[in-house]
């Protein structure tokens, strides 16, 4: 194998790229599963996205935001995905998609502070709680399985994690000092 | 607005596991739509959801979590009370013993989210991610731990794994060429591996056996255990089971306790569950056919405690082994004994006219039995236990006796060299004292304390239900003997703390053996056996209790 070159452009260019995601590969993915709310596809989509971004990114204007940039192309790759599987799957109408890019800019506008926030917020999490969030997240068990180990239906996990995800979400705005105006 | 948001969290959470129905996703984006609040929830739910799956950027405790599933019970089965759709069947006990089970298996879900994150943390990984692959690979992480092992040889392209070692899900496959070991998952499960096994782990509470043997024991909290094997999946719900692969693939699953879902066909396809409950045991063969077969009670290794050599299978635990040195599973040696005097344990019995010296002897070599002695009533109760316990009713005796106490039958008697035979104990045509059929001789007088409390701590999950055997005099005796056969008789007794539970007096060479039962509960500790001589001397009484053994439940 070729030992790299440090100094080849491709190195340099690859350097330079990674400054650029590195901070906003989360928002990035974050719009992308809020227009396409399916884990395994948006994840895809997410691939997708990144091989374009960094086979265009000669085209990259420096000092343009690059953040607004990866957008696009994420949203050029969503609206190919919507095409591809307009028959396979269930994806939100245009009325939904309208409304989902009204509120986007302020979403990713909130969004690295809100994730600073989870952290301190598992922490204060009931062992139990703290528990099952490890059983999904970190040990990576479905749903199903989880149901399974506890003798319980899909349904009963499904609402569990939904007050736990509500928890730290009130728990996230409190640190934040947002006003819950919907509560 | 919170039971709203409650319902966002559960559709959304459904929607990103992609098992929302058609129904609830227009419900979701009518909220989303129509509503403010919804909407800004829809985003912080999300916020929320990335962050959990990229796990790199928060902390986990990884162990020690399962104390807090009881909570985690209680709640669920609040929700079960109002649940309105069941999606999987689970097995109900009241129908028949085999019935499908929907059990589908689920494809590994692989975070390349954060995959993403550790890839392009380097220019180099970067370019081999963007040139050359579409790739997610697997990140591994510590699930379970070896927490005993013995004699155990490990190819010699393993990594040497002792106990106390972690062991990783993403470490591929393992071979144990010889030994046994045990592995404790994070999650409660145990799993104990016999050598030649081919095994590994996959995920925090699943394993794919190769081939060999294995054991499993999976708590309440950790139900759900899966064990693949070429042909098949068990899934635990909650209990014990042995699988047992052979190289050609085909699986042997045996259900001791509890219930699982045993579904036929290779790795990765989905398929019906078949229920498994407590007694049956199946087949599966390569070509996924599944065949009824006897439960094996003693094919797995269930429990072992190296420091102890104790390896057990299911077996009831003899008392004449624990006289052998052994620990009731066959690992003493047939032949050695016990001097009733002093409590030592020797290879070789000695036969020899010998007086008692009134005084309970402790057994410091065998952690099993407490104590020894030489019965006689005399001068009052005699000491059956290290923690004074006494036999009230003890007979006056001679105080003298012949033999150690023997985990045997073949032994051979000075009094007759010239006779090149043995003194066989025989009942019925049926020798005892072998290594298949073992005895304990107790010559009278003659006593031996057994400590029921050390000996469930070898197994503290199995419970002591009763000791059974066959006592009386052998059919065979020295042909000089013979002339008094009629004339010899023995007392036999067993005590539990000091309480006669079992006594025949006065039996004799002909007398068909006495099968004893005496049921046990937990808090008896010491199980004495005695014989003493009924009819004023000692001589000939070729006593003994054949195949003495403790049943466990």
């Amino acid at each position: 194998m070729p030992k790299e070159d440090k100094n080849s452009p491709v190195h340099h260019n690859a350097e330079s790229f990674l400054r650029q995601i590195t901070p906003v590969q989360g928002k990035v993915f974050a719009y992308i599963i809020s227009r396409w709310p399916n884990r395994a596809d948006a994840e895809e989509i997410m691939q997708e996205t990144m091989t374009t971004l960094w086979s265009k990114y000669d085209d990259y204007e420096q000092g343009t935001d690059f953040l607004a940039w990866a957008v696009t192309v994420a949203k050029y790759k969503i609206m190919s995905w919507r095409k591809k599987k307009a028959h396979q799957a269930l994806q939100f109408n245009e009325e939904a998609m309208k409304v989902l890019d009204n509120r986007s800019n302020e979403f990713l506008k909130r969004y690295d502070t809100r994730i600073g926030a989870l952290k301190e917020c598992i922490e204060k999490l009931t062992k139990s709680d703290k528990t099952l969030i490890e059983l999904k997240y970190f040990k990576e068990l479905p749903v199903k399985r989880i149901s399974i180990r506890y003798g319980i239906t899909p349904r009963a996990v499904y609402k569990t994690l939904s007050r736990v995800h509500s928890l730290l979400m009130r728990c996230v705005r409190r640190n934040l000092g947002e006003v819950a105006v919907h509560e | 607005m919170n039971s709203d948001k409650r319902l966002i969290g559960e559709l959304v959470l459904q929607a990103l596991e992609g098992c929302i129905s058609e129904e609830d996703f227009n419900r979701l984006q009518e909220m989303i739509i129509h509503d403010p609040a919804a909407q800004e929830y829809y985003f912080e739910f999300l916020t929320g959801y990335i962050g959990l799956i990229d796990h790199e950027k928060v902390d986990f405790e990884t162990q020690g979590q399962s104390d807090y599933y009881s909570s985690l019970l209680n709640e669920f089965a609040d929700y079960e009370m109002t649940a309105p759709a069941v999606e999987i069947e689970l097995p109900t006990p009241e129908k028949a013993p085999v019935k499908m089970l929907k059990v589908e298996k689920t494809p590994r879900v692989i975070n390349k989210f954060s995959v993403y994150s550790a890839v392009i943390s380097t220019a180099a990984a970067l370019i081999f991610l963007m040139l050359f692959v579409k790739i997610a690979p697997t990140t591994g992480w510590s699930v379970a731990t070896i927490t005993d092992s013995m004699n155990a040889q490990w190819s010699p392209s393993e990594h040497p794994t002792e106990i106390g070692d972690r062991l990783w899900n993403n470490e591929g496959t393992r071979w144990l060429l010889k030994g046994t070991i045990k592995i404790a998952f994070d999650y409660g499960a145990e799993v104990i591996i016999e050598g030649p096994a081919e095994f590994e782990l996959d995920g925090g509470d699943e394993m794919v056996l190769h081939s060999g043997r294995l054991y499993a024991t999976v708590p309440k909290g950790a139900a759900g255990f899966t064990v693949q094997t070429p042909y098949s999946t068990v899934i635990d719900l909650g209990t014990e089971f042995g699988v047992e692969v052979d190289f050609d693939g085909s699986t042997d699953v045996h259900m001791f306790k509890g219930k699982a879902s045993l579904i036929p066909g290779a790795i990765g396809e989905k398929g019906d569950g078949i229920e498994l409950t407590a007694g049956q045991a199946k087949e599966v063969t390569k070509t996924s056919q599944v065949r009824e077969l006897g439960l094996q009670q003693n094919a797995f290794v269930r429990r072992m405690d190296s420091k102890t050599g104790f390896l057990w299978r299911g077996e009831n635990l003899n008392l004449a082994d624990m006289v052998g040195g052994g620990n009731g599973l066959g690992t003493g040696r047939v032949g050695s004994a016990i001097d009733p005097l002093s409590g030592q344990m020797r290879p070789t019995p000695q036969f020899d006219e010998r007086d008692g010296t009134n005084k309970y002897a402790l057994v410091r070599n065998c952690p099993f039995i407490d104590g020894v002695f030489v019965p006689d009533g005399e001068f009052g109760p005699v000491q059956v236990s290290s923690q004074n316990h006494y036999f009230e009713d003890c007979p006056d005796t001679g105080n003298q006796f012949y033999a150690d106490i023997v985990n045997g039958g073949r032994v051979k008697d000075r009094r007759d060299p010239g006779i090149k035979s043995y003194t066989a104990l025989l009942f019925n045509d049926q020798e005892y004292g072998t290594s298949r059929h073992p005895a304990l001789l107790l010559h009278s007088n003659g006593g031996i304390t057994f400590d029921l409390e050390a000996i469930r701590q070898l197994l503290p999950e199995a419970e002591i239900v009763s000791f059974t055997s066959l006592c009386g005099l052998t059919d065979v005796v020295r042909p000089r003997a013979a002339e008094y056969i009629n004339r010899l008789k023995a007392d036999f007794f067993v005590l539990v703390d000091g309480e006669v539970r079992f006594e025949h007096k006065g039996v004799r060479q002909a007398d068909e053996p006495d099968a004893i039962k005496i049921d046990l509960d937990r808090k008896d500790r010491f199980l004495t056996l005695i014989v003493s001589d009924g009819d004023g001397g000692y001589g000939e009484d070729y006593s003994f209790f054949a195949e003495p053994v403790l049943i466990l439940k």
